[in-house]
């Protein structure tokens, strides 16, 4: 009888333990679940979307796709985009070597109205996907704010529940302030001048009159502001951030210290429990952290590239005019790859804020740790 | 290379013959520097034949079909107007040149203004957006 009674009790305590485990992925679930971070795939544009579900990358299991398949997938969806510069990188230099010849062929009378032609050429090769792509950079911009917006109560509520209290509420205020009027300034300011600055930078190389002080000067206040306040944005989160996590943390301590010492016979089993939940949320914080990480490069990296590959063939563009004499060509060249620094400025900024909000979300450590 | 040296030989040919017949009858040395003139130009648009092809190739180019073509009509005008100025000139018209002179202008405008129109209406759409 007494060793019946003990094999039933050797076997209950085989069954609880087996359990245990499933308990604690129970736990991580729900808690995933509850922080509401299943929702931001939603947030996404398509595009993005895309990029990460072809690289295996979804917002519940981001641990499996890596940064090698994520490489892939966006350099398969910019594949069909640089077709595009390409093409008009080759008429462009046929234009210029056209332009060339007409130049030398024509009468001293008529060097001004070849010149205009080939600027108008080069404008109306350059003018549409140039000002394609400020539209989609607009789009893009507005396109960081949502995700923000919804990335950021998720993010604050898994620093709560890792009792970074503090650190919770400086960065939730914080992040929304910046991250929506960092978004503000750079649609309702930078988006709208960058069209101006590219119909200004067209209109100098048609006609005669010199608007490179004019577009310089608008570029160097423009990249001023963005650089400005993407600055003062990390240099505030950052440091707030790590002051109140240390103070957090000496909270999480001492809170954790009493449980295990003023709590009578569970007092340590409370702690350890502690300890265990914070390691859960740590896993779900990392994830979702990771996931924001990409999910903003994934949203801002391809308008990058792409503005890229036309700086590139700008470049090229005014190299193969100053090299044929073609002055206002080169000079109308020197303006688009400004606009187009300009457009690539504003974007990477707000994709900072995005890839900074992630990132100290990845640093901070759990005050319970 | 023997393109070149039968183009300079005819243009040199038709120089002196022309310079001879200036004395003795002004109207047909124009016509001889003139029919000189088309002559070798022709043999210029012949010769560079691969050239055009080429550049016909980047007018295949999607979108821009249209973009070269504006350019090559306007290299078209410029040699043209260049010839008519030039024999204008060697008669002795100079009012003639500038009026030629102002035609090429007013034909280079016109053949730049579909693409001047297709900037505008660019510019336009994007400071609507």
């Amino acid at each position: 009888m007494k060793k019946i009674r003990m094999l039933l009790f050797f076997l209950a305590a085989v069954c609880l333990l087996a359990v245990l485990p499933v308990r604690a992925e129970s736990t991580e679930t729900e808690i995933y679940e509850k922080s509401g971070a299943a929702s931001l795939f939603d947030a996404l544009p398509e595009e993005a979307g895309d990029i990460l579900k072809n690289a295996g990358i979804t917002a519940s299991e981001s641990r499996t796709g890596d940064a090698e398949s994520f490489l892939y997938a966006l350099s398969m969806g910019m594949r069909e985009k640089l077709t595009a510069p390409v093409r008009a990188l080759a008429v462009l230099l046929a234009a210029i070597l056209l332009c060339r010849l007409i130049t030398t062929l024509a009468p001293e009378a008529l060097q001004a109205l070849s010149g205009f032609c080939g600027a108008m050429t080069a404008a109306v090769v350059l003018f549409p996907p140039l000002s394609e792509l400020t539209a989609k950079s607009a789009t893009v911009i507005e396109a960081i704010g949502v995700f923000l917006a919804a990335a950021i109560p998720v993010y604050v509520g898994l620093l709560m529940t890792l009792g970074n209290v503090a650190a919770g509420t400086t960065y939730g205020a914080l992040t929304l302030t910046a991250a929506n009027g960092i978004s503000a300034l750079a649609s309702g300011v930078t988006v709208p001048l960058l069209r101006v600055f590219l119909a200004l930078s067209t209109v100098s190389a048609a006609t005669s009159f010199s608007l490179k002080r004019l577009t310089d000067m608008l570029y160097k206040f423009l990249k001023w502001i963005m650089v400005l306040a993407v600055t003062l944005f990390t240099g505030i989160l950052s440091l707030q951030t790590l002051i109140s996590a240390q103070t957090d943390a000496v909270t999480g301590r001492t809170a954790r210290m009493l449980a295990s010492s003023a709590i009578p016979i569970v007092g340590g089993a409370f702690g350890d429990a502690l300890a265990a939940i914070s390691g859960s949320v740590s896993l779900i914080k990392s994830g979702v952290g990771a996931f924001g990480l990409l999910a903003s490069f994934a949203v801002f990296l391809p308008i990058c590239l792409e503005a890229l590959a036309w700086i590139a063939v700008c470049i090229l563009a005014s190299l193969a005019a100053e090299l044929f004499e073609e002055t206002r060509l080169a000079a109308f060249f020197d303006g688009c790859v400004t606009a187009l620094k300009l457009l690539l400025a504003a974007v990477f900024s707000v994709g900072a804020v995005a890839v900074i909000c992630a990132g100290v979300v990845l640093c901070v450590r759990g005050a319970y740790a | 290379m023997s393109g070149i040296i039968a183009v300079a030989a005819a243009a040199l040919l038709a120089a002196v013959c022309g310079a001879l017949l200036k004395k003795s009858n002004h109207e047909m040395a124009l016509v001889l520097s003139l029919a000189a003139a088309v002559a070798v130009v022709l043999f210029a648009v012949l010769q560079a034949g691969e050239i055009s092809a080429l550049f016909e190739t980047f007018t295949e180019i999607e979108p821009y079909e249209t973009v070269l073509s504006v350019m090559l009509k306007a290299l078209g005008i410029v040699l043209v107007g260049r010839i008519a100025v030039g024999v204008c000139k060697d008669a002795g018209e100079n009012a003639l040149a500038v009026g030629v002179e102002f035609s090429m202008q007013a034909a280079l405008l016109l053949t730049a203004l579909p693409l001047i129109r297709t900037l505008l209406e660019a510019i336009r759409e994007m400071l609507k957006l």
